[in-house]
């Protein structure tokens, strides 16, 4: 009898800390292996975090310390990131970050990326920009490993190669 | 995606009392200071092209390490020669400025609510006087300016008109541009007499955002994270185009977000500091794109941004306001000060005519932020939608036929799946939805972690996609109007009724809710299938029995969310409450009983979210005083399964049925019951009847309340 209740406290204590652990799984579903983050380019995972520091961590060593003098927001890491500009540069982090969705779109040929992307790149026209990338896709991202990176650089290159876009923005890319 | 409506109605022009201080702010930001400076004022230079300047030599120089904003955007040009150049400022005159702190102080402009504002003063809750939220010292000239706007006030005269700083970043100019708009509009400063001639740092983030306009963007709830649960909202500052297109670049346009800087990821350390101001919140920007892929796609929130409608300098006054804030910082506070009530502060800044944190009261939950804005007749110029994933890929799919929706399943598991039954659009729609449908499951993977399986598929997926050189139709998701959260039933709720028992009891009852929503309050604003009910609490009161008031539950959480049970989404449903009640079974009749309970199970809806259905498996674990339980103590266990049927009868009417049975082990009652049934009515635009039967062993009760949200 005794052997009995001491099991079922055993199996409430272990229905408490089940419940308790539910509970706190669900308050915080992206508590996982801590991520990298930091100076992982421009991409998406620089700055999502779930409840990972990374976000915010990129973003503590940028404001710890500023004091009226820097554009704030700004880090050496990710400067070029933050600052979405026409050109080969802008052109490029624009992709890096935007990658998971522009990958879609340019497989598609079409899409909000494509014409920003166009804009970024001062290309003449969208439709062609993504009927040329759908035809690059290979090139672009030839195996699922690329890093955002080489996403990026790979798409400023296509543009940049192909004269018929006239992408007026990315020439210095094209000359060297 | 062309998915984008507007709505909303323009108001007659917004006050323009302040444009000759933005003038002065430009040409100072934009250097053309000097001696043009104060008759230009009738031909303010265009906002939307400030003339590039090579990069100032003092900027270079002395912070080598200072990043440059990319120069594609257009080759530095020097300044033509033969153009007037800034003259040498005015000598400093210490009389010049006492006579204007005189001026100030005669005027009294440290009281002014505009001033308050910039600094973010607020009467003092634990002494006489007034204490500013902010909370970097950097933010005041003043050692005491903190607590005394009027010492602050004079500190920043002062500090404008003082000698230049080696670094003129530092100048109080170049650091508190917002001030200096105001107080040139009210004092009529002499820009002559400024010692700096250019502010590097501000003019570099003021040509990267070339702000048009300011849009507030809410971004729905996200009950996966008990963060965002309520929803969030930051700013999206509007950029001109600079290639001057037809269709604006959005994604371009600076996000402008105020958030904590957590450092644990402990969830209990994180409610307690975030409670108690223990975390420092910054405002940090990004451009929107970041913002897009973060909650649209990575979370699959959709987003609700509200275009303001303000007048150039008013757009100007938030801007520079924001590169105020962007370098200091607030203690966080998750319930009061938190994202929503200082990106309202910011925006407050644009005009003394609007009045937003006013219209809000703790804890400061994201959706009242908006409706903050209605409260300003006209101020919102403009509202669109941008749909979240999810929602994009419920458009794709809808209407597609059997074969097809199997065929986007079959490439989802395999993405070498054969498609030579289908038509070459058709192929096109399954390659498509099963893309995005690879972006929901595998978020996580795809952004970071190249080896995965994820990433492997979704490739396979693209290369067979990109094969067919056909675009992609646009996707056009239409708006869901009456879910936009200024629709919303206000998010605490107060309740005062009548109701008896079966016995002939007859009581007044009284309840509240902080926030925020469940299953039967009027669906407008508020997802569907989702009952999120923070700090619940139901009070009885009858002149008869021993006390006159008696608790019937006080829970601090109490959820339960709905998964729809689709072919492509197999996410289990889940409900979960933490608090305490009344018993009311005989042997334990009133009793108090604190319990955690909650479980996973299966849920549905159908006519488009107008009947839903979930059905769970619940452990329920409880302890009371006198409770008799497990073992005679005071600790109750039990399992068991609930149900609850939700039909939407009509647009604001409601009728949800719920039952439990629960199976209590080695207690001395085996096994429990509940079930309910509520009819709900929305009247008016906050307010509710409600009408409620439940029945469990020991009490049947019908009870009939006035539900008032606000």
């Amino acid at each position: 009898m005794k052997m009995k209740m001491k099991m079922k406290t055993t199996i409430a204590l272990a229905l408490v800390l089940l419940l308790s652990a539910a509970g706190a799984a669900l308050a915080q579903p992206g508590a996982g292996p801590t991520r990298p983050y930091g100076a992982a380019g421009c991409g998406l995972g620089s700055v999502v975090l779930g409840n990972n520091p990374g976000f915010t961590q990129v973003f503590a060593a940028t404001t710890n310390g500023t004091f009226g003098t820097q554009s704030f927001g700004i880090t050496s890491g990710t400067s070029n990131c933050i600052n979405p500009t026409p050109g080969a540069t802008g052109a490029r982090s624009f992709s890096e970050t935007n990658r998971t969705a522009m990958s879609k779109d340019i497989a598609r040929g079409q899409g909000e990326t494509i014409r920003t992307l166009t804009a970024l790149g001062g290309c003449k026209d969208a439709s062609a920009v993504g009927a040329s990338l759908q035809k690059s896709y290979r090139r672009i991202v030839p195996n699922a490993e690329v890093t955002d990176r080489a996403f990026g650089q790979n798409v400023v290159g296509v543009l940049a190669a192909d004269s018929s876009l006239s992408c007026k923005k990315l020439a210095p890319v094209a000359a060297r | 995606m062309r998915t984008r409506a507007g709505r909303g109605a323009r108001r007659a022009s917004p006050p323009r009392r302040a444009f000759p201080a933005a003038l002065l702010l430009l040409l100072l930001v934009l250097g053309g200071l000097g001696a043009g400076a104060r008759d230009a004022a009738g031909a303010p230079p265009p906002l939307s092209h400030p003339p590039p300047r090579p990069p100032s030599h003092v900027a270079g120089t002395e912070r080598g390490a200072r990043p440059r904003p990319p120069r594609e955007g257009g080759p530095p040009q020097a300044r033509p020669p033969g153009a007037p150049s800034a003259p040498a400022p005015t000598p400093v005159d210490p009389a010049y400025v006492e006579s204007l702190v005189e001026r100030a102080r005669a005027r009294g402009l440290a009281r002014a609510p505009m001033w308050l504002r910039l600094g973010h003063w607020r009467d003092s809750f634990w002494r006489s006087g007034y204490l500013s939220e902010v909370d970097g010292p950097a933010f005041f000239l003043s050692p005491r300016g903190q607590r005394d706007p009027a010492a602050e006030l004079d500190a920043t005269l002062r500090g404008f008109f003082a000698p230049a700083t080696r670094d003129p970043d530092r100048h109080a100019v170049c650091r508190f541009p917002a001030r200096l708009q105001w107080l040139g509009g009210q004092l009529g400063l002499d820009v002559a007499r400024i010692q700096v001639r250019d502010c590097p740092g501000l003019r570099q983030f003021i040509q990267l955002l070339r702000p048009r306009a300011i849009t507030l963007v809410f971004s729905s709830y996200y009950l996966a994270r008990a963060a965002s649960a309520f929803g969030h909202t930051f700013l999206r500052v509007e950029k001109q185009d600079p290639l001057a297109t037809e269709e604006r670049r959005e994604l371009l346009d600076m996000g402008v977000d105020y958030g904590a800087t957590v450092d644990t990821g402990n969830a209990l350390i994180y409610a307690l500091r975030g409670m108690t101001g223990m975390f420092r919140g910054y405002f940090k920007r990004l451009p929107y794109y970041y913002k897009v892929r973060e909650y649209n796609d990575y979370e699959s929130r959709d987003l609700w941004e509200y275009q303001l409608d303000l007048a150039p300098a008013q757009v100007m006054m938030v801007v520079a306001h924001i590169w105020e804030l962007g370098h200091t910082w607030f203690d966080y506070y998750y319930l009061s000060e938190n994202c929503s009530y200082h990106i309202l502060g910011a925006i407050e800044v644009a005009d003394p005519s609007i009045h937003l944190l006013d219209h809000i009261s703790t804890p400061v939950i994201p959706s009242e932020t908006v409706k903050a804005l209605y409260r300003n007749p006209g101020l919102v110029r403009r509202v669109t939608y941008r749909p979240s994933l999810e929602t994009q890929f419920k458009a794709r799919v809808r209407g597609l036929p059997g074969d097809v929706l199997r065929a986007i399943q079959r490439l989802a598991a395999d993405p070498a799946a054969s498609l030579d039954a289908l038509t070459e659009q058709q192929r096109i729609a399954a390659l498509d939805a099963a893309a995005d449908l690879i972006d929901m499951r595998f978020a996580d993977e795809l952004v970071f972690d190249p080896g995965s399986e994820a990433r492997r598929r979704k490739q396979r997926l693209l290369e067979r996609r990109s094969e067919i050189h056909v675009p992609s139709a646009e996707l056009d998701v239409a708006p869901p109007w009456h879910k936009a959260p200024h629709l919303s039933h206000g998010s605490r709720r107060l309740g005062l009724g009548v109701g008896g028992t079966a016995d002939g009891d007859v009581y007044g009852r009284l309840s509240f809710r902080m926030a925020l929503h469940d299953m039967a309050d009027p669906p407008d604003g508020y997802p569907d299938l989702v009952s999120f009910e923070f700090l619940p609490a139901t009070v009885r009161f009858a002149t008869g029995g021993d006390t006159p008031f008696v608790l019937e539950e006080l829970y601090f959480l109490r959820i339960r969310h709905i998964n729809e049970w689709t072919r492509f989404n197999r996410r289990p449903s889940w409900d979960l409450r933490a608090g305490v009640r009344r018993l009311t079974e005989d042997e334990c009749d009133g009793c108090m009983m604190g319990e955690v309970a909650g479980g996973g199970g299966w849920g549905d809806a159908f006519w488009s979210g107008r009947l839903a259905f979930l059905a769970t498996i619940d452990t329920v674990a409880g302890w009371g005083p006198s409770l008799a339980g497990v073992k005679d103590s005071g600790f109750r266990l039990g399992v068991g399964p609930t149900a609850t049927l939700r039909a939407i009868v009509a647009r604001r009417t409601a009728l949800l049925f719920a039952g439990d049975w629960i199976w209590l082990p080695e207690q001395e009652r085996k096994a429990l019951w509940s079930v309910s049934t509520t009819l709900r009515t929305g009247v008016g635009t906050g307010s509710a009847i409600d009408l409620q039967l439940v029945a469990r062993p020991g009490e049947s009760s019908a009870n009939v309340s006035w539900l008032l949200y606000y």
